[in-house]
């Protein structure tokens, strides 16, 4: 009965249909497309993060260090744990969906709950494995490869993600049960998500002064995570040194945990999807008839959803949050920012233009028009029915990314403006080039949700995180920066900076015009295959 | 008021959803809609609607076509689904200024509809309230409310009663008829046929995606009650 759960749970998230939003034997022509796209992207990372780990190793095993690298696995093995927990936890064990349909059937509680920890370690090992394997390759490649060694690499792989599972679900459930009976319960956990996420953020970018490869920043961090905690330690004993007996340690705590775990956490599970998660409700008997603007009342629409799906929030709205931080920090590390960046992006340019190349990764990673008309989901027969042109629905999706985006990013530039004592003629340029590069992603990312919708999903984190429209505007945004990095280095040649920068954001101003022309017609001519 | 004229449509290019199909609905025609599950009803209806589209045939509301004016077409219905899915980011208020907006209901008219419909479908209490925290019949209701707002001309519903309690079931009768005498037309599906029966002044049972049966709902039962017409349609080969 185990197997058979694992099985359909298996089918219902990782099915191809499911994954990429369409059936691929039936759109021979987008699979081949997508096909290509993704073997680029990964073999980009692939080649990318490989090579980091090959040079970081080839140094580390010159200073009989190697096991160092081994470090690295568990970290990412660990990181990547405690996000996927933080986010899958609640709607995955404390709250799943299918509740309703399981409890009725002659299935033992534990049996559904070992199903579902199953499906949800899956998706931590498949998710994983793509950072672990440039990692061995690198690792094995110096140290050589043994079969005790490569088998306790891999059983501590298996093991890696369950201590983490364990903590972070109760984590999540714990969040979860501070925050639902506040009347901003949503809004408190994606700042508490922020915080957790930017406290990572802040640690994996601890860089050294001296070093080339960016990774090398990383080892104290890594280091000072074996400290605290002592199973990565036995982990690189048991793989490095062979040492038996840590490895025993390795498997007894995670697999006891876990047991533990499973044992005290199958009666919470019960409890927690049995009680209805409601909520705050407001005690507000005044009710409010205004009539408002159509978009208007459809931007407003898409703050309501943006703020009650804290994954659509936290995923999409760390490019506002990074613009703020820096604003902010360039009131109190005004000479560092400049040499943060040159080493952040291994690029010797002047101040502005890697301001420019922070705030474009900064929009780009903004992209909820990539998914905002994926999300409408079993809602999207509303706007169907209603008398609302496609492209003013569409185009509500774009000013709600604006709005998210330009007034932060204008009003970081001008904080850094201030702070660093740019030219105001640049900071103007500057912020052309902002809105220009806002205005122009959002369109495509409008277009990528046109053509490559996802309507049917069970949980938002299938669109947010997983569609393809979402994976194509991320690096399609990245590949858009580096296109204008481009346009940057030949033109800057001939101009002075403020001039390139000045084309730059026009060439963006007159794609975006020429995509708002096109909308119209694309956006009727998809709904109507919808 | 709607005119469906030889309408087909597919899916996956083999399946007949709906097989030349035609109709014709009058201004104050309370019109049911009944066939087995599969037979095509929230196809046609979805189509009228403009949620989906068809691949041949003609549409008109009001006139207006479907595939040539489709906003024009929306500004005169109203649809009903037969799974309330709606924004659960929103409170019941929320959602019905969202429709009032759409279609530009004025604000003193519309805190007078909202009210006496809330009030009428037992939800005034509850207007505040995320509709995340409502049951499925209390959806059922907003969404109802949502249709009657705006006073559409056409009223489309699929399988509207599923879901309500007998009360609320009972005021959407009594709304049907009070919106007909006032000129609108209705259009719903439903597998309760006695509904058919006593509510209906027409009728047409769908069968494999073909209208086999359509008209006056006397005129089609004659001396027999729908319930052992249907039987007798369904029985056939």
């Amino acid at each position: 009965m185990y197997l058979k759960l694992v099985s359909v749970f298996f089918k219902e998230n990782f099915s191809l249909k499911r994954l990429f939003g369409f059936d691929l034997k039936k759109n021979k022509t987008k699979t081949i497309l997508i096909g290509f796209a993704i073997i680029y992207a990964l073999s980009a990372y692939m080649f990318g993060f490989g090579y980091m780990f090959f040079d970081l190793a080839k140094i580390m095993n010159e200073a009989n260090q190697v096991q160092v690298i081994l470090s690295f696995s568990v970290t990412y093995v660990i990181g990547l744990s405690v996000m996927m927990t933080l986010f899958r936890a609640s709607g995955y064990l404390f709250h799943y969906k299918d509740y309703d349909i399981l409890a009725p059937l002659p299935i033992p509680d534990f049996v559904v709950l070992l199903g579902k920890i199953t499906v949800m370690l899956l998706m931590i090992y498949i998710t994983s494995f793509f950072f672990v394997l440039p990692i061995a390759f690198a690792y094995f490649f110096f140290q050589g490869v043994s079969f005790l060694g490569l088998l306790y690499f891999l059983l501590g792989f298996l093991l890696t993600p369950l201590i983490p599972l364990v903590v972070l679900a109760f984590v999540s459930l714990g969040l979860d049960y501070i925050t639902k009976k506040l009347p901003f319960a949503k809004i408190l956990n994606i700042i508490l998500l922020f915080a957790i996420f930017l406290g990572i953020f802040a640690l994996s970018f601890t860089f050294n002064d001296t070093e080339v490869n960016p990774l090398t920043g990383q080892i104290d961090m890594v280091k000072g995570l074996s400290d605290v905690y002592p199973l990565i330690g036995w982990y690189i004993d048991a793989v490095h040194e062979l040492n038996h007996l840590h490895m025993l340690y390795y498997l007894l705590v995670s697999l006891g945990t876990f047991g533990l775990f499973i044992l005290v956490v199958n009666r919470v599970i019960r409890k927690t999807n049995q009680s209805k998660n409601k909520g705050y409700i407001s005690k507000k008997t005044k009710v409010n008839y205004d009539s408002k603007g159509l978009v208007f009342t459809m931007v407003i629409k898409e703050i309501k959803k943006y703020f009650s799906i804290p994954i659509y929030a936290v995923n999409t709205g760390l490019g506002p949050v990074i613009l703020i931080v820096i604003g902010v920090a360039s009131f109190f590390f005004k000479n560092d920012i400049q040499s943060f960046l040159s080493q952040m992006m291994e690029v010797d340019l002047p101040l502005e233009p890697l301001l420019l190349i922070l705030f474009g990764f900064s929009i780009v990673m903004t992209y909820t028009p990539a998914v905002s008309l994926s999300l409408e989901g079993k809602n999207f027969w509303i706007l169907k029915s209603l008398p609302i042109e496609p492209r003013t629905i569409m185009i509500s999706k774009i000013i709600f990314n604006l709005v998210l985006i330009i007034p932060i990013g204008l009003i970081s530039l001008l904080m850094l403006g201030i702070n660093l004592s740019l030219e105001p003629l640049s900071v103007l340029v500057m912020m052309f080039d902002v809105i220009g590069l806002a205005i122009l992603s959002s369109l495509v990312n409008a277009y990528l949700n046109l053509y490559m919708p996802k309507f049917d999903f069970q949980n938002e984190v299938e669109v947010v995180k997983q569609s393809i429209a979402s994976f194509v505007g991320v690096f399609g945004g990245f590949a858009l920066i580096v296109t204008f990095g481009f346009v940057y280095y030949f033109l800057s040649k001939a101009l002075s900076m403020q001039a390139t920068l000045f084309i730059i954001g026009t060439i963006m101003v007159l794609l975006s015009g020429l995509l708002y022309v096109y909308l119209k017609p694309i956006s009727e001519k998809q709904f109507r295959s919808f | 008021m709607l005119e469906i004229k030889n309408v087909v449509k597919t899916y996956n290019k083999t399946k007949r959803a709906n097989d030349n199909i035609t109709l014709s609905i009058e201004k104050g025609d309370l019109f049911g809609f009944v066939g087995h599950n599969g037979a095509g009803k929230t196809t046609l209806l979805k189509a009228i609607a403009g949620i989906i589209d068809f691949d041949s045939g003609e549409i008109l509301v009001d006139g207006y076509s479907v595939k040539k004016d489709p906003l024009l077409v929306k500004e005169r219905i109203a649809y009903i689904p037969d799974n309330p899915d709606i924004y659960e980011s929103l409170s019941g208020i929320e959602y019905l200024n969202f429709i009032g907006d759409v279609f530009k209901v004025p604000s003193l008219e519309r805190k007078s509809m909202i009210e006496a419909y809330a009030k009428k479908f037992e939800l005034d209490q509850v207007l505040n309230h995320p509709i995340s925290s409502y049951s499925h019949g209390m959806k059922q209701k907003l969404v109802i409310i949502s249709a009657l707002i705006h006073k559409p001309k056409l009223l489309l519903l699929d399988e509207p009663f599923v879901g309500l309690d007998p009360k609320a079931a009972f005021l959407l009768k009594e709304e049907f008829k009070s919106l007909c005498e006032a000129g609108s037309s209705i259009f719903f599906s439903t597998h309760v046929l006695e509904v058919v029966e006593k509510l209906c002044n027409k009728v047409a049972i769908i069968k494999q995606g073909k209208i086999v049966a359509g008209g006056y709902t006397q005129d089609i039962i004659k001396d027999q009650t729908l319930e052992h017409l249907f039987m007798e349609i369904a029985s056939e080969a």
